[in-house]
């Protein structure tokens, strides 16, 4: 954490509103604690030292002349350099968006939560155009795990997971196509959301793969991640994807009578190391989830999310390979050009198969209201692992860390990682999926709110 | 199969300059990719419609119908340039 500062964005805007502290003073405490640990975390790309300074002074202002402040006023927060902010270039973690010009307007996500008061303190690292699950990037360099360097925070939002762990900002923002953002959030402990698809506005952020990506937040706790999803949701001109459905009205009492909880089976519970496994049966234990629900044909999800991943990314990209092919970053460029290959025939079965796995899963929903799995079958590898045994058999660790994330993302479901404290000392985290039926966010929020408060999930390394 | 001939007839109709190197090496990338659908393969879903998004997105565009304009001003007025009764575009064909 930084010093100082209360570890949550709710107790800091508290601190600022009742006069324990300034914004003034969380901003320059957070800019300061950037730029001692920041060097060993490389979490951030973009430091806004000046703009966020001014934006400090101005809530200290309206604080001063009795102004109304938004929830979030005074909280620093950061974003993965694929959002744009007005006046910085967006980088999608590549080098050849370096030339492009910078942004004229923030995101529409960004604009938000400045709306609520939080003030951008800069821009985080991430896998090239979000092509990745480790945050190994050529040109920024290796994101690495704040509880144990040697191993990878996971990605493609490594940065925005990472600060948010090592308690450099309380809130950060991501986006997640196959597992971008619970991925991470379950390697560095933290909670993560991946909205419905279509539930917030993704004007403004720099797409991969646009039939399936999604913008969420980071947090260290429930509430936070409450503020945060409630301060960006509703409808957005900017965006035709962004629903006009009403907002979600989220229940934060701990209270989860009459959600019928069911534990995923199947495709989710092989694969998994055994810490992963204990870990997920002291959620499944606290939510006294006795029932079990079979997501038909998962892998073959996987299979198809991947189809329709490479092939949207690599067309998405096709002019800037054909033109600049030698600077994409070595860990994407192959995946790319390979994506580009892909004949329209195999994208199109992709799609098919999508609306059958759909229409399975939605029936699903009819019996139950709340599916519990894991997030990650492992915790966090080391940064040069390149497989891991799980089950007796050898297996790809990057591709594998998608296992149980890519099937729900494929069909829009909106997701929150919770992160299940751990048992021992010096263990690293672990991150289990909440997941529920299109647009009922609200009762991923009941149930971690209820983990929260029997003590199960918490943030790493909080108190 | 997929084999190395293939692929380099696809880069080239994609227009990515790739060395024989690459080639094979996306060979071997595009098989794998092929094995995933092959796994799609085994499922029937010919009857089923494409979706092209994770959760169908209705049209945001209003229905495209045909009907009189009420008033042929405002529809010349529309144009970045007019001239009298005519629409001006960038000229496309030489001079000769």
């Amino acid at each position: 954490m930084t010093p100082n500062l209360p570890g949550t964005a709710t107790d800091i805007a508290a601190a600022i509103r009742n006069g324990t502290t300034t914004a003034k003073a969380v901003v320059q405490a957070t800019l300061d604690d950037i730029h001692q640990r920041d060097p060993q975390l490389n979490c951030f790309t973009t430091i806004l030292a000046d703009s966020s300074l001014a934006a400090a002074d101005e809530v200290d202002r309206q604080l001063a002349e009795g102004q109304p402040l938004g929830p979030l006023a005074g909280v620093p927060f950061a974003v993965k350099n694929l959002y744009d902010i007005a006046g910085t270039t967006t980088l999608a973690g590549s080098k050849i968006n370096r030339d492009h010009p910078p942004a004229t307007q923030d995101a529409t996500a960004v604009a938000r939560l400045k709306a609520a008061g939080a003030i951008c303190i800069g821009a985080l690292n991430m896998d090239e155009y979000a092509y990745g699950f480790v945050t190994i990037n050529e040109h920024y360099g290796t994101t690495p795990n704040p509880h144990d360097p040697s191993r990878i925070s996971g990605g493609s939002s490594g940065g925005s997971a990472a600060a948010v762990a090592a308690g450099l900002v309380p809130l950060t923002l991501g986006s997640d196509t196959n597992g971008s953002i619970r991925v991470p959030a379950a390697l560095c402990g933290c909670y993560g959301l991946k909205p419905t698809y279509g539930r917030l506005s993704r004007a403004g952020a720099y797409l991969f793969s646009s039939s399936l990506d999604h913008v969420g937040p980071f947090a260290r706790s429930v509430q936070d991640l409450a503020l945060a999803f409630e301060a960006m949701q509703g409808p957005d001109d900017r965006d035709p994807i962004c629903t006009n459905r009403p907002l979600a009205n989220l229940d934060l009492s701990g209270n989860l009578e009459g959600i019928r909880v069911a534990v995923a089976t199947g495709h989710f519970a092989k694969g998994m190391t055994p810490a992963v496994a204990q870990a997920f049966e002291q959620v499944t234990t606290a939510l006294n989830a006795i029932r079990t629900v079979t997501l038909p044909e998962s892998d073959r999800a996987r299979a198809a999310a991947y189809l329709i991943t490479a092939s949207e990314g690599s067309q998405l990209h096709l002019q800037r390979m054909q033109a600049r092919l030698q600077h994409f970053d070595e860990a994407t460029r192959d995946r790319f050009v390979a994506g580009a290959l892909i004949p329209s025939a195999w994208y199109l079965k992709a799609q098919r198969f999508r609306r059958w796995y759909r229409d399975q899963v939605r029936e699903l929903f009819k019996t139950v209201d709340l599916i519990l799995a894991p997030t990650t079958p492992c915790q966090a590898p080391a940064l040069d692992q390149t497989t891991m045994d799980i089950d007796g058999e050898s297996v790809l660790v990057r591709p594998h860390l998608g296992l149980y994330t890519q099937p729900l993302s494929f069909i829009g479901l909106p997701v929150i990682s919770v992160p299940v404290r751990p048992n021992h000392p010096g263990e690293l985290p672990v991150g289990v999926q909440l997941i529920a039926r299109p647009y009922d966010e609200a009762t991923l929020f009941r149930a971690a709110a209820v983990l929260e408060k029997t003590g199960i999930v918490q943030a790493y390394g909080g108190s | 199969m997929i084999d190395r001939e293939q692929v380099h007839h696809v880069a080239n109709l994609s227009r990515l300059a790739l060395t024989e190197t690459e080639e094979t090496e996306l060979t071997g990338q595009l098989n794998s990719i092929l094995d995933y659908f092959e796994q799609l393969s085994e499922l029937d879903t010919e009857g089923v419609e494409p979706t092209t998004r994770a959760i169908d997105v209705s049209n945001v565009a209003r229905k495209d119908e045909l009907k009189p304009a009420p008033n042929r001003e405002e529809i010349l007025d529309c144009a970045p340039e007019r001239d009298g009764d005519f629409v001006r575009v960038p000229q496309i064909m030489g001079d000769s």
